[in-house]
């Protein structure tokens, strides 16, 4: 799974909106649509110790991306269900291509650990997957066994890539942009926050995601590299080793399921980004015409 | 002493300096990491993002109580 970049990819989608898009697309509907994946499936990988006994998956990674399982929250099929159901409610393109950008950019991100995502779900449930990194999440390992593999390998390059990425567009970080392109797509929610806080308290609650993601980064990396003292082979050692190495890091077997060769992963990824943002380009005027919000508004 | 109307905000709280956003920003980040390695429950969703809300919408608050500024 990836870490810190589901918070920077979020920054990253709003960055990078087509032009007829920006200042019209909600940013709390690319949050909520990157963020859905997990919130509806994370909570059981790790599970919970009450009295000490465990209750979780009992194969995490099936639980979390596989069928069956809770994979199908890993799917642009599943983005796809849920923002056109939103879109059927409420007739709001803002929200609705937004949901379905920030979950697309989840779906889509997660195949580079070594489980993957079920890219064509319903029509197949084979995994794809580049493993780039080794899926660590485990019974026994829990949550820190997790962070450890994932900021000792490919996967801190990863979360560094994303985080280039928003800095590269820093302007979608600045007051300037949330005034002139956040704050318009979402009028109410901001307007309502805006009751109870003052103005750097809802700049820095658009800001917060990519700044927990920031700290989050630092702060497992820290820990693992620095205070941590695992056994690995035998041997105490001060912090887990890096492996940059392909589907690193060695010192852990890498999670898997039944998967399609990695080598047609990387393209077929790019041409289902393609075809998503080409989608909601081809459907944005169409939508705006029988949006309820702008007709409201003129 | 109080500040000037243009540095005020909806509610008319005063709005923060570039060089004051960057204090607090760090003032922020660094309490966080450095709290969140020693209890690491603290590294979630909900407070991470409340974290730096509070410290940007408080600490500034404070430092003008302790100065008399409003």
């Amino acid at each position: 799974m990836s870490w810190a970049a589901h918070q920077f990819e979020v920054y990253a989608v709003q960055a990078h909106l087509p032009k007829k898009m920006r200042g019209k697309v909600s940013f709390w509907a690319i949050w909520l649509g990157d963020s859905t994946p997990d919130l509806l499936s994370k909570f059981w990988v790790y599970g919970i110790t009450i009295g000490g006994r465990r209750y979780g998956a009992s194969v995490p990674q099936q639980w979390h991306r596989g069928w069956p399982g809770m994979g199908f929250t890993h799917t642009l099929f599943a983005g796809l269900v849920i923002a056109g159901a939103f879109w059927l409610w409420r007739r709001n393109r803002a929200f609705t291509v937004g949901y379905l950008l920030g979950y697309a950019a989840h779906a889509l991100t997660d195949v580079n650990d070594s489980v993957g995502t079920m890219l064509l779900f319903p029509f197949s449930t084979i995994n794809w997957t580049l493993e780039t990194w080794a899926y660590a999440a485990t019974k026994s390992g829990g949550k820190y066994l997790d962070a450890a593999a994932y900021y000792s390998s490919l996967g801190l390059v990863m979360d560094l890539f994303w985080m280039v990425v928003v800095l590269g567009s820093w302007r979608v970080l600045t007051r300037e942009h949330w005034r002139t392109s956040v704050v318009p797509a979402d009028p109410h929610v901001w307007s309502w926050l805006g009751r109870f806080l003052p103005e750097r308290a809802l700049l820095a609650l658009y800001r917060a995601t990519f700044f927990y993601g920031l700290c989050r980064m630092t702060a497992w990396s820290t820990w693992s590299h620095l205070i941590a003292r695992p056994e690995i082979d035998g041997v105490t050692r001060r912090g887990y080793p890096f492996d940059l190495s392909w589907t690193g890091p060695y010192w852990l077997e890498a999670r898997s399921l039944p998967h399609v060769s990695p080598y047609i992963v990387l393209p077929a990824t790019l041409g289902l980004l393609a075809v998503v943002y080409w989608s909601a380009s081809r459907l944005w005027e169409p939508m705006g015409r029988r949006d309820r919000t702008v007709a409201t508004e003129g | 002493m109080t500040a000037p109307p243009g540095e005020r905000d909806h509610l008319g709280d005063r709005r923060l300096s570039r060089r004051e956003e960057i204090i607090w920003y760090g003032v922020a980040a660094v309490t966080y990491v450095a709290a969140s390695i020693v209890e690491k429950g603290l590294l979630n969703w909900i407070v991470g993002p409340l974290w730096l809300v509070a410290v940007v919408w408080g600490g500034p608050a404070l430092v003008d109580r302790l100065r008399g500024r409003r």
